[in-house]
């Protein structure tokens, strides 16, 4: 069985700016309070029948990128990294078979080119993730 | 609504024994290694060393088997990797129903449980005696095995399939029965190509008030007999699809089964299932034919034989092609319909008894009775020709009075428009069963 990381729980402050912003990349981890350099940015990659959304997608060393389900799925997906930068365990990135209410989350630490598939629809379903250095 | 589904099981079994009398040739795969004790794990809800299924499958190893006492269980099971070959699952109550898994709110780290069980990457995985219903995704779920079993099985009113297995080389489903079902009660699809092909067996299983009885999407070395396939949007539909792995659907067999009925309109805005399909072609304009008992979409050298065809309101048996697959690849090709009856003898008739959109080559019929009921063209005179045939386009380009029909059918709209389209009439009595519009 693949392990699925729990997400830490954001600060309530950081919960409520998520909220009333709707933002679809957001700040996470309390990155104000902790006075980090980087924030930590949450960008969104929708599963849906029978697509990602976006299918290129752009992001920064130690942000995060969250799959999430879409409610109208008919279809089971998977996302399965199928290619990453040398040392990057795949099996960490890959997550279960899902169709509805279900979302997977990871944080990428090592710059780089990813790309994700989903197994069921390997033709369909293809994300191009590209990791930049800070 | 659900009551009366739940009220046709005992039916069901009548049904079933009465076209199935081999039932006991159903036998689980012996075992590589001889089970003892310690191969034994005991699941139950109060005084076993385990309380769930999941702790039980994380404990065990290749060839084990773990007994699940009667009970309901709210968990998702995942079983993953071949350490875990051979295990077999099996309730213990003297019914399926008496090992219950409940999606309803079952979680599986922070998420809705997908499945009730699913075996991923593992060879030879028997779930047996068991019960599961309204699971985010689907019932019993296994992809990516040589060989697995699904026993005396009972799934409902899952989001997606009841019993699903995707790529997996040999197999067989039995004895078990799914109800509102999103898509359909029973699934093989995905199958790889194979030079010595091993077959799977769908056999002596019931499938009633789904979107689809059964459905697969490049499903491939499937005999499908012996089974009851009634009250669906549609009976059985094996088909291709671009979207998926190892185009198309080719090489299968269904056969000796009863296919009556199927005219479920989940279309229906207070249909107790729903497909969450948003169509087909440009904008999802195009929506899955209802009132029909077997759909060859796509498919390549399938058998249809030997089956009781009746009452489905649109059609028996249709076979077409889709010209919107890119791939060229969903061609209705050297598809056969022998030796069915259709029609109940004239008593329960179907909204005609074939429909064939004249696409691909060498689709034919032969020995389907007197009296049969054609959706004939007024330009191609040959569309049932007898076997065997070269007839058809030879591409997925049909008969354009076909094709023209089918796309009115399929781009009805509002969608329970279709019903239009439907020849109804009353149907014969069957003990224990009641006719399903939704």
């Amino acid at each position: 069985m693949h392990t699925l990381t729990l997400t830490r729980r954001a600060p309530l402050a950081a919960v409520t700016a998520m909220a009333l912003t709707g933002a679809v990349a957001a700040p996470v981890a309390g990155a104000a309070a902790n006075h980090h350099k980087h924030r930590t940015v949450v960008k969104k990659v929708k599963v849906a029948d029978d697509f990602f959304s976006p299918q290129k997608l752009t992001i920064k060393v130690g942000d995060k990128v969250k799959f999430v389900w879409a409610s109208t799925n008919f279809n089971t997906h998977n996302v399965t990294l199928v290619k990453a930068p040398k040392g990057v365990n795949k099996r960490k990135f890959s997550s279960m078979d899902a169709s509805t209410r279900f979302h997977f989350e990871r944080k990428f630490t090592v710059p780089g080119k990813y790309h994700f598939l989903c197994t069921f629809h390997p033709t369909m379903m293809n994300l191009y993730l590209t990791v930049k250095k800070k | 609504m659900r009551g009366s589904i739940r009220g046709g099981l005992a039916a069901i079994a009548c049904l079933a024994t009465a076209i199935a009398p081999a039932v006991a040739a159903a036998k689980p795969k012996p075992s590589k290694t001889k089970t003892t004790t310690k191969n034994v794990f005991v699941v139950c809800k109060h005084g076993c060393r385990y309380t769930t299924i999941q702790r039980a499958v994380n404990a065990s190893g290749k060839h084990a088997t773990i007994q699940v006492k009667p009970g309901t269980y709210s968990e998702g099971v995942v079983v993953q990797g071949h350490r875990h070959d051979g295990l077999t699952i099996e309730g213990t109550g003297k019914t399926p129903s008496a090992v219950y898994l409940n999606g309803t709110h079952a979680r599986v780290q922070g998420n809705a449980a997908q499945n009730a069980i699913e075996g991923a990457n593992v060879n030879d995985l028997t779930l047996e005696n068991m019960k599961e219903q309204h699971y985010a995704a689907n019932g019993f779920f296994i992809k990516g095995c040589h060989g697995y079993l699904m026993k005396n099985l009972i799934a409902g009113f899952n989001h997606a399939y009841g019993m699903y297995v995707f790529r997996c080389v040999g197999g067989r489903m039995t004895q078990s029965v799914g109800f509102g079902n999103g898509d359909s009660a029973f699934y093989i699809g995905g199958t790889p190509f194979q030079r010595k092909p091993v077959w799977s067996s769908v056999d002596h299983d019931t499938a009633y008030k789904n979107v689809l009885g059964y459905s697969g999407t490049n499903s491939k070395y499937v005999r499908i007999t012996k089974s009851m396939f009634y009250n669906n949007g549609a009976g059985v539909v094996p088909n291709t699809l671009s979207s998926e792995p190892f185009q198309p659907a080719s090489t299968g067999v269904i056969a000796n089964n009863k296919i009556f009925w199927n005219d479920f309109d989940y279309y229906r805005p207070n249909s107790p299932v729903k497909t969450v399909s948003s169509g087909l072609g440009p904008g999802g304009a195009l929506n899955y034919p209802i009132g029909a008992g077997v759909i060859l979409f796509g498919t390549t050298g399938w058998v249809v034989k030997h089956n009781q065809i009746f009452g489905n309101w649109l059609w028996g048996g249709a076979a077409f092609s889709d010209p919107t697959n890119p791939s060229l690849k969903a061609m209705n090709n050297d598809n056969r319909f022998i030796d069915n009856q259709m029609g109940h003898d004239g008593k329960d008739p179907n909204g005609v008894d074939f429909f064939n959109d004249g696409s691909g080559r060498g689709t034919c019929f032969a020995n389907n009775g007197s009296g049969l009921t054609l959706q004939t063209s007024s330009t191609d005179p040959n569309l049932y020709e007898q076997c065997p045939t070269t007839a058809g386009t030879g591409t997925v380009n049909g008969d354009g009075t076909q094709v023209a029909l089918l796309l009115g059918i399929a781009g009805s709209n509002p969608p329970t428009a279709q019903e239009k389209f439907w020849h109804k009439h009353p149907h014969t009595k069957i003990k224990g069963i009641r006719p399903f519009r939704g």
